[in-house]
């Protein structure tokens, strides 16, 4: 017992020697004016763009950020309790950009936009820094996408393919499945070699809560970054999430790793900025926008990105959240976000209340890189089936009205309605590639046809409990990723050998 | 458009600079009559205050206020006026001096919306920092 106290003597002893008294100096100003997180401040002649001040407040340092230079005054924003600050109250520059701490030791945790613990596991043990804003990488140093992300949606995975490095916006309207899509993907990157972060922007806690429980739960925390910025937290902090995020992203990018971060959604990240620009009296544009929302949104999602060899071939794939409102894709803001992504997953509320859930729109929904990110195999069985989907879908707004159809659209009638219910897939299912690749290619080399439409989904599931007993199919396509005469044949006697143990086909 | 405080120093400022007496004192009475009529009189007091930086500014001049926790002696505070006047590469430094006694020692400048703060409270609560993050 005297040990330890004797050690703790000696600790402070040897501090109290090390500590050198030292004079400094720094630009200073004062408050002239603090509301709802903003302050306006005098002085500070040296003052940077985002630069981090400090308000020397009754309860203690506070941080901000500098946003607006003006001729005799700096508006600020202020990260945290703006309560105790008072006018008048001394400001001081910190030389320092807004910068997030980075590293191993974030992976599976939930922190705040500065980089501090929320989920109560103890500080985090971090060492580096990256600046919150950062120019995103040039022409000369990125590749083009050609590698797949598999999110394990099949609608997804078949149609609108991901490809690492790619921005793919997720919209629709609120309660329809937007963050579950996303939540899918991050549980599926199991041992893809991603690590991923999931930016919360002024989501409720009680979601968020679910969220880090639900992964927790499937074993995705060991590979994901949370970053809570929420519902309650002032617009300062939810306006640098993403960005904050992003920069955690980056360290990430520099090693040659891949990366997928989720902006969930940026629609609130749009409101918080309006909020600041209007507090910080800058001129409101459309829907009371500032002028500079496009470059918001586009300085961030360029960020994502896939790199060459020579600069590592790390990449950040990015899938933005936009929640319109009544399917209303052509607001500012959603048409902002189309316009800087490489494509978009459209939900659609007619056919989430139909029960097809995901509810993706397979017509409106696009991906303008991922199919070169495909395996061959799902290339080849993808491009026959969206055909057979959008042929459905033509056919079956024409079928309304007549009732004598010819046998030729008859059928493909019935296999469109077999494709839709494969489409349909529970929440907290990723399905692997290989299984969406043999179910894809039952569908449209008529295995699927002689299945009654409403035993279509318990033919699914029994042929991947099927699947993972027989392996040699599933073997097959993971190691040759392309479908040739060999492993074509390998399928086809799978699904054979599956069919004849089921009772109910029609004959 | 309304003229900032600033503006209008500035362009008297630079009206007088190279006049006779007799022409500055008939240039500023019509630059009353002007702020007059352009209803800013109120900004007058600014005015002269921003007047008097700007005139401090072409002369190299610097205003700067030490605070001490004890009087200091006039050695020291030359000393002090001295290093100002070679650090920002003025001419005169007008130093004004105040007393706080919780700085407890040491003590603080301010010039030119900089502080060099060298008291003892300062890095005592830089210490105090230290200790809780180690």
């Amino acid at each position: 017992m005297s040990n330890t106290k004797d050690f703790i003597v000696e600790q402070i002893k040897s501090q109290i020697a090390d500590f050198k008294a030292e004079v400094e100096e720094s630009s200073v100003g004062r408050v002239l004016k603090i509301s709802d997180g903003i302050a306006l401040v005098s002085g500070l002649t040296e003052a940077m763009m985002s630069e981090i001040l400090l308000f020397k407040s009754a309860h203690g340092e506070i941080a901000g950020v500098a946003l607006n230079l003006e001729e005799n005054l700096v508006g600020a924003i202020i990260m945290g309790e703006f309560d105790g600050i008072k006018e008048g109250d001394e400001v001081v520059c910190t030389k320092r950009i807004l910068s997030v701490p980075v590293g191993e030791a974030l992976v599976g945790r939930v922190v705040n936009p500065l980089g501090e613990a929320m989920d109560g596991k103890g500080a985090l043990d971090t060492k580096e820094f990256y600046p919150v804003e950062k120019i995103a990488p040039g022409v000369i140093t990125r590749a083009s996408v050609n590698e797949p992300v598999q999110t394990g949606i099949k609608a997804i995975d078949s149609m609108i393919p991901i490809g690492r490095g790619q921005r793919e916006l997720i919209i629709g309207d609120r309660q329809i499945g937007k963050t579950a899509i996303a939540i899918d993907a991050i549980i599926n990157q199991k041992g893809q070699n991603m690590k991923c972060i999931y930016v919360a922007i002024g989501q409720k806690e009680s979601k968020v809560a679910d969220i880090v429980r639900k992964l927790e739960a499937a074993g995705a925390m060991e590979y994901t970054t949370i970053v809570l910025a929420g519902a309650s937290n002032p617009a300062s902090l939810l306006y640098i999430a993403p960005y904050a995020g992003c920069a955690m992203a980056e360290y990430f990018l520099d090693k040659g790793e891949d990366v997928l971060i989720i902006y969930d959604d940026l629609s609130k990240h749009a409101v918080s900025y309006r909020e600041i620009s209007l507090l910080l009296r800058r001129p409101p544009g459309r829907e009371a926008y500032p002028g500079d929302v496009f470059y918001l949104h586009s300085r961030l999602l360029e960020r994502a990105c896939k790199l060459n060899k020579e600069e590592g071939g790390g990449s950040i794939t990015a899938l933005p959240i936009i929640e319109t409102q009544a399917g209303d894709i052509s607001a500012y803001i959603p048409t902002n976000v189309i316009s800087i992504t490489d494509g978009q997953i459209f939900l659609e509320p007619d056919m989430f209340y139909k029960g097809n859930r995901p509810a993706v729109n397979a017509g409106l929904s696009v991906s303008r890189v991922g199919s070169s990110a495909q395996i061959k195999a799902m290339k080849k069985v993808a491009g026959k089936m969206r055909l057979e989907a959008a042929q459905f879908r033509e056919l079956a707004a024409f079928a309304q009205f007549g009732s004598d159809l010819d046998e030729e659209t008859s059928r493909k009638l019935e296999r469109g309605k077999r494709l839709y219910e494969i489409l349909k897939q529970d929440q907290y299912q990723p399905l692997s590639v290989d299984k969406q690749v043999i179910i894809y290619y039952a569908l449209i080399n008529k295995y699927v046809d002689d299945v009654p439409v409403e035993k279509v989904r318990e033919f699914e599931a029994n042929l991947y409990k099927y699947l993972d007993v027989n392996t040699d199919a599933s073997k097959a396509i993971l190691e040759k990723k392309e479908l040739d005469a060999d492993v074509e044949e390998k399928i086809k006697t799978v699904l054979s050998n599956y069919k004849e143990t089921l009772d109910y086909l029609v004959k | 458009m309304k003229a900032s405080v600033r503006q209008y120093a500035r362009s008297l400022f630079e009206l007088v600079a190279d006049k006779s007496e007799a022409e500055a004192k008939a240039l500023i009475a019509k630059f009353i009559v002007f702020l007059h009529r352009r209803q800013d009189l109120n900004k007058a007091e600014a005015i002269i205050e921003e007047l008097d930086r700007l005139y401090e500014i072409q002369n190299g001049e610097i205003k700067a206020e030490l605070i001490s926790a004890r009087p200091l002696v006039k050695e020291a505070k030359d000393k002090i006026a001295e290093y100002l006047a070679k650090r920002v590469g003025g001419g005169e430094v007008k130093l004004s001096d105040s007393i706080a006694p919780e700085l407890l020692g040491g003590f603080v400048l301010r010039y030119n919306g900089m502080v060099i703060d060298g008291s003892l409270q300062n890095n005592l609560r830089k210490f105090k920092k230290q200790l809780l993050t180690n």
